[in-house]
């Protein structure tokens, strides 16, 4: 069943005279449940659409309807209701609130989403219950990420959008984190689709998505992906 | 949890939120400061007159008011209180270089005085009621004797009050005297019936006098001076000479009520509204000079404190621009964030504001106390620290101007999308700057031409922090400039016009011959003042002689003017 569909999506950047075509008449569908790599170089477009599928930006032509709601046309307090409800973002830099300690950051989602997860068990479950009273500052890059992830999945969201999720780390703490996102992705059943450059995080994802100047290059489904530990970084 | 971030996002701030707090709190503690001073100085010294039936008017005749002419002043319509009234300097017996402003209020209903220790005001009495801060600073205390020198008469009584009257709440002995000096001049007031025996054995002392002059025999003297005072008309007649000034209540305006009192006593008097009288007269400069004060230093003062705000908290936003993106990414409406961030505005407004008004009334209270610095200059009986009304809505006026920056800085930042929101702040575009179509742009050095750039992009920035150094040296200048203007206006008046360290008060009855070889004895000027009437107005004669320059009297430009012969010299306001 298809969760996510994008019909004939066009965005354009206008600066001053000049103007820049990041996505050009774009359409795919995403089933629930699965894993989806968007893989493309810089400047592809890949960040485009998942700003247009987090509803963070809307098109300027087509349809994105998600979870079978068109959300191309929402106002501003509608997207922001949808991002509160339907989406979770995982950033490469984490963009956890530097003065709410690793608990205030994950409770802090539960003032917007309406059916939040709890807390403490979405920390404990991603292995930072010890660092509950502890301040981003004080931890490292990956359990940052962590904290990020537990935020993430609080909101209980459709689907988790990660950009990046491991472009900050080494490739060790990038396996750890990746398996953990999987692990939890699968765990609750969410949807989850990461954008990247890394061609060894597309080996591990159900669908891939190539992405090259504003287009669509191919569409392609892996019947066995390899697990976080066998792909070679 | 976002008012945890507030709390956790200022201390991260701290340096940019307590300078910001630090302004609110300089801009608004002496904006306050100075505005309340003079509002205190209106509430207090209004109060004090009042509490003290501080006159309207002063009448002088020097032939003094005899009590039929107090009837016919009782009597003119629109005067609602009046009283014959004495106010004399003289020298303690005993003590150097110590005098009091003797004073007495005939029938008590004009210019009293409030108790503050000891007896109340008894008409009979026979004390003396003194100035508390003169009898504290000479260590006077209520039962000791004080015996004062009047025109040869010694009047002696003990202390039984201690006493801060409207009359003298700025105790100076002459309008020369600068500031009160309690340890050399102040003030008593006696009861008219001690005046009365005053004048009484003075009157006698006359007689006898001339009855010896005469050749009256000795034997018969006693007799005849008894029967001369037997009904009393020999001592009201002196009294009509010592009361050489009335007092009065009154809401009539200057000239109609010289026209008044023409017509009730036959003859010009010389009336003197309270705006002449050196209490009310200094009192309410010291007022208007405070509200000059408060409209222009302290409002420069706020003004730079909101610069500071603005410019501080524009910075803040820009750098909680990512934050502020991921808030939005996560879900938060706008409002909710415009809220969050605006609420820093509210904090810094609210703090600030707080702490302003508690330095303000610092402020105040450092000059109007009875140990501020006003406290050397009015004596009077209650300090209070008031506001003046318009001091509300600039306080509420500065909160929400506070907030409202806060509130433009964080909009601008939650412009466009989600996304855009997101990203890292980017500068804005450059342009090549004007300068740069000259030649010698090209010979400047890499440092300037970068400077001149930076200036060029960060344009309201740069104009706001040229018109905060622009305002901050003008207090600089300002403040400092006040003062060498003080000293130079003190150096204009001790040099150059009043250019003498005694002066010595003559009685209105002294003899000519003798005041003149005085004056030659001392090498002294001397002066002559007298009430007269100017084409409808009463003004004061001054009649000066001054060979010796020690006193003079300047032209616009503060130059000496040697006074002619010829003409009359007219004051220049």
């Amino acid at each position: 069943m298809s969760i996510v569909k994008f019909e004939d999506v066009t965005r354009i950047y206008t600066s001053g005279e000049h103007e820049l075509k990041a996505l050009d008449k774009v359409s795919f569908t995403l089933d629930e449940g699965k894993f989806v790599v968007i893989l493309g170089p810089s400047g592809a477009g890949k960040s485009t659409l998942l700003n247009l599928l987090g509803g963070l930006d809307s098109p300027g032509e087509g349809t994105i309807t998600v979870n079978g709601r068109d959300i191309s046309t929402l106002s501003d307090n509608e997207l922001a209701d949808y991002r509160a409800a339907t989406v979770g973002f995982v950033f490469q830099f984490y963009n956890l609130i530097p003065t709410l300690t690793v608990y205030e950051n994950v409770q802090l989602v539960s003032q917007i989403a309406p059916d939040a997860l709890d807390a403490k068990q979405m920390i404990a479950e991603v292995g930072l219950t010890d660092h509950l009273h502890n301040f981003p500052v004080e931890l490292s890059g990956g359990e940052q990420q962590r904290v990020s992830i537990a935020r993430a999945l609080a909101k209980n969201p459709k689907i988790l959008l990660c950009d990046e999720p491991t472009g900050a780390l080494d490739s060790e703490t990038g396996v750890m984190v990746l398996k953990l996102l999987l692990s939890m992705a699968k765990n609750y059943g969410k949807t989850i689709v990461i954008v990247t450059h890394n061609q060894s995080i597309a080996k591990m994802a159900d669908v891939v998505i190539r992405v090259k100047n504003g287009k669509i290059r191919s569409i392609s489904e892996q019947e066995n992906p390899m697990s976080a530990d066998e792909v070679e970084w | 949890m976002l008012t945890r971030k507030l709390f956790r996002t200022a201390w991260s701030y701290k340096a940019q939120f307590i300078s910001m707090i630090l302004m609110i709190t300089l801009g608004m503690g002496m904006f306050l400061g100075f505005n309340m001073e003079w509002k205190t100085i209106e509430v207090d010294t209004f109060k004090f007159f009042e509490e003290t039936n501080y006159a309207d008017y002063r009448l002088y005749s020097e032939k003094g008011f005899t009590a039929d002419d107090l009837d016919k002043i009782e009597g003119i319509e629109g005067v609602d209180a009046a009283t014959r009234y004495l106010s004399v300097n003289l020298d303690i017996k005993g003590e150097k270089n110590k005098s009091l402003a003797l004073d007495v209020s005939e029938n008590y209903t004009v210019s009293t005085f409030t108790v503050m220790d000891g007896e109340a005001y008894d008409e009979n009495g026979d004390g003396f009621w003194l100035s508390d801060k003169f009898a504290a600073a000479n260590d006077y205390k209520i039962g000791d004797s004080l015996t004062l020198e009047f025109q040869g008469v010694e009047i002696s009584g003990k202390i039984v009050g201690l006493i801060k009257a409207g009359e003298h709440m700025i105790c100076v002995a002459d309008k020369n005297q600068m500031m009160p000096d309690y340890n050399t001049f102040g003030y008593a007031y006696i009861s008219p019936k001690k005046l009365r025996s005053v004048a009484e054995e003075k009157a006698k002392g006359n007689a006898r006098e001339e009855l010896e002059k005469s050749g009256v025999p000795a034997e018969m003297i006693d007799d005849s001076i008894n029967e001369l005072f037997k009904n009393g008309d020999m001592v009201d007649k002196a009294l009509n000479q010592v009361y050489a000034q009335v007092n009065l209540i009154s809401d009539l305006e200057k000239s109609d009520l010289e026209e008044r009192v023409k017509d009730a006593l036959g003859r010009t008097i010389m009336v003197s509204p309270k705006d002449d009288h050196v209490v009310y007269k200094e009192s309410q400069g010291e007022a208007e000079e405070g509200k000059t004060m408060g409209s222009v230093l302290p409002v420069l003062f706020l003004l730079i404190a909101v610069l500071t705000m603005v410019t501080t908290m524009h910075r803040i936003a820009t750098k909680e621009k990512t934050q502020i993106g991921t808030l939005k990414a996560l879900g938060f409406k706008n409002r909710r964030i415009l809220r969050h961030y605006t609420s820093y505005g509210l904090f810094i407004g609210l703090v600030g504001t707080g702490l302003g008004v508690a330095l303000g009334y610092v402020v105040c209270k450092l000059i109007m106390s009875e140990n501020g610095m006003m406290g050397t200059y009015f004596d009077m009986p209650d300090w209070s620290a008031a506001i003046p009304a318009f001091c509300y809505p600039v306080m509420g006026g500065t909160i929400l101007l506070l907030t409202l920056i806060s509130f433009l800085s964080v909009r601008q930042q939650l412009k466009g999308t989600a996304a855009d929101a997101l990203r890292p702040y980017t500068p804005k575009k450059m342009r090549k700057v004007f300068l740069e179509r000259f030649r010698f742009w090209d010979k400047m050095h890499f440092g300037t031409k970068w400077n001149i750039r930076d200036l060029s992009r960060h344009k309201s920035r740069s104009a706001m922090t040229l018109f905060g150094i622009i305002g901050c040296m003008v207090l600089m200048v300002g403040g400092l400039g006040m003062r060498d203007t003080m000293s130079g206006f003190l150096d204009l008046l001790d040099n150059d016009i009043s250019n003498y360290t005694t002066k010595v008060n003559l009685a209105d009855n002294a003899d000519l011959e003798q005041s003149k070889a005085l004056c030659k004895e001392l090498d002294g000027d001397w002066e002559s003042l007298s009430g007269i009437s100017f084409e409808g107005d009463t003004v004061s004669l001054d009649i000066v002689r001054n060979p010796n320059n020690l006193f003079n009297v300047i032209d616009e430009d503060n130059n000496r003017i040697d006074l002619s012969d010829e003409g009359v010299y007219l004051c220049l306001r």
